[in-house]
């Protein structure tokens, strides 16, 4: 098994949780220093992809679904058919939803702009809101989960780097604290949050360097 | 009898009406109570999301969601194939839709009213950029009609409308073109679009005032 990554990618973090959780070995390719292999794997240029065999595929959410049918044990998602389809709302809930508007705050590490700053913050603060409400199904850990812990510690990165203010509901608290017991997770987050920070601390320099330029910042 | 919270022009509930047709089910659909966004819809829906599907005492936001859900509760007709490969593949081009294809159309949405030619040639160069990875992700089409499909005949059609009004220059791959009629011509897609496209027509002409 073969995942094609860059290291501060959330998405690759995510499939990472994933393939932790199941048990699966596997090698970690990065796109620039194999070329031909992702460009197989991903025809598009999309992250994660992935390798098994002679089978490619890309996108986080089809290879979640792939890793589970072909690797059933742990199941990862539940076997009522309606828990089924809340544990993967719960997913698509992160990628289409929280994480966008986490997102919108990466730019700004590198080029601060306070407009900006308080709507994504706002955004955050009210999806982390509805999330509380959808949390209020209680799920085993699975598929629909991976993705919140590494978008969680974007947020606090974020957040103290921009000086945010965001309002974390009690049941995300509690859920939080809970995902990260799980040993899938927390192995990730120790291997997954240097990443992240160096992610930070290059962008940040950007910020020094564009603000010390003669010239002052770009647009 | 299932109950479909939706909006006539909403690209997601016309993909979730094309997977409810091919399933052969019946469906009453109502429009979000206090409208799209509404306090009211968000207390049945946290996210605000459409399309939504009421079934059972189950209420579920999402179309991806849905459609799995409607995969696993009504297996027949399949719209997903049979090996773990295929269907893995099925569910690549769904995504490829939904979060590559379809954002780069959406992206022209708020310049209905005052075409912006930048913004235009950028798109276009977007759009047709991920129409050639389509036509890549394609390969032999050698899947048949299944879940992955149903965004694309609508997001199609929005390409199509979009382009004499804003000035697109969109390269249509071969490829595509063989996919596009493939799909258009199951008889799900037909009939979704025999209903929707009016509503895409009378809405692009309120949406340019």
């Amino acid at each position: 098994m073969i995942l094609y990554s860059v290291p501060h990618s959330l998405y690759c973090a995510k499939t990472r949780i994933l393939l932790r959780a199941k048990g699966i070995a596997w090698q970690e390719h990065s796109p620039a220093e194999d070329r031909a292999g992702f460009s197989a794997a991903s025809p598009f240029g999309n992250l994660p992809a992935l390798r098994h065999g002679d089978f490619t595929l890309s996108d986080s959410e089809a290879i979640a679904e792939y890793l589970e049918e072909a690797f059933p044990e742990p199941p990862m998602l539940p076997q009522s058919l309606p828990l089924r389809a809340r544990m993967r709302e719960r997913g698509r809930f992160h990628d289409t939803r929280l994480e966008p508007a986490v997102r919108l705050l990466f730019p700004l590490v590198a080029r601060p702009d306070a407009a900006t700053a308080t709507r994504a913050q706002e955004a955050v603060s009210v999806r982390l809101v509805h999330l509380a409400r959808l949390l209020a199904w209680p799920l085993p850990f699975g598929l629909g989960d991976c993705g919140y812990a590494p978008t969680f510690l974007w947020i606090d990165l974020l957040a103290e780097d921009l000086g945010l203010s965001i309002t974390w509901p009690d049941a995300v608290r509690t859920w939080r604290a809970e995902l990260a017991a799980i040993p899938a997770v927390a192995e990730e987050l120790r291997a997954y949050q240097p990443q992240a920070m160096a992610w930070m601390d290059e962008k940040r320099a950007l910020r020094i360097s564009e603000n010390s330029a003669a010239g002052g910042l770009n647009p | 009898m299932l109950t479909l919270y939706a909006i006539p022009q909403s690209l997601y509930c016309a993909k979730l009406r094309i997977a409810l047709r091919a399933k052969a089910l019946d469906w009453r659909e109502v429009p979000p109570p206090g409208g799209y966004g509404s306090d009211a819809y968000k207390a049945l829906v946290p996210s605000g999301n459409l399309p939504a599907l009421q079934t059972d005492g189950l209420l579920i936001a999402d179309s991806e969601a849905i459609a799995e859900y409607l995969e696993e509760t009504y297996p027949q007709p399949a719209l997903l194939p049979r090996s773990t490969a295929d269907r893995a593949r099925m569910r690549e081009r769904g995504r490829f839709h939904d979060t590559r294809l379809e954002p780069a159309v959406r992206a022209l949405f708020g310049s209905l009213k005052a075409p912006d030619a930048a913004l235009s040639a950028a798109q276009s160069g977007a759009i047709s950029q991920r129409l050639s990875q389509l036509a890549r992700m394609l390969g032999p089409d050698d899947l048949a009609f299944g879940l992955g499909d149903c965004g694309f005949p609508i997001t199609f059609a929005w390409i199509e409308a979009l382009t004499p009004v804003l000035g697109l220059s969109i390269d249509w791959p071969a490829a595509v073109i063989a996919y596009r009629a493939r799909i258009e011509a199951d008889v799900p897609v037909a009939a979704e679009l025999a209903v929707y496209l009016p509503v895409l027509q009378a809405w692009l002409a309120e949406a340019r005032g």
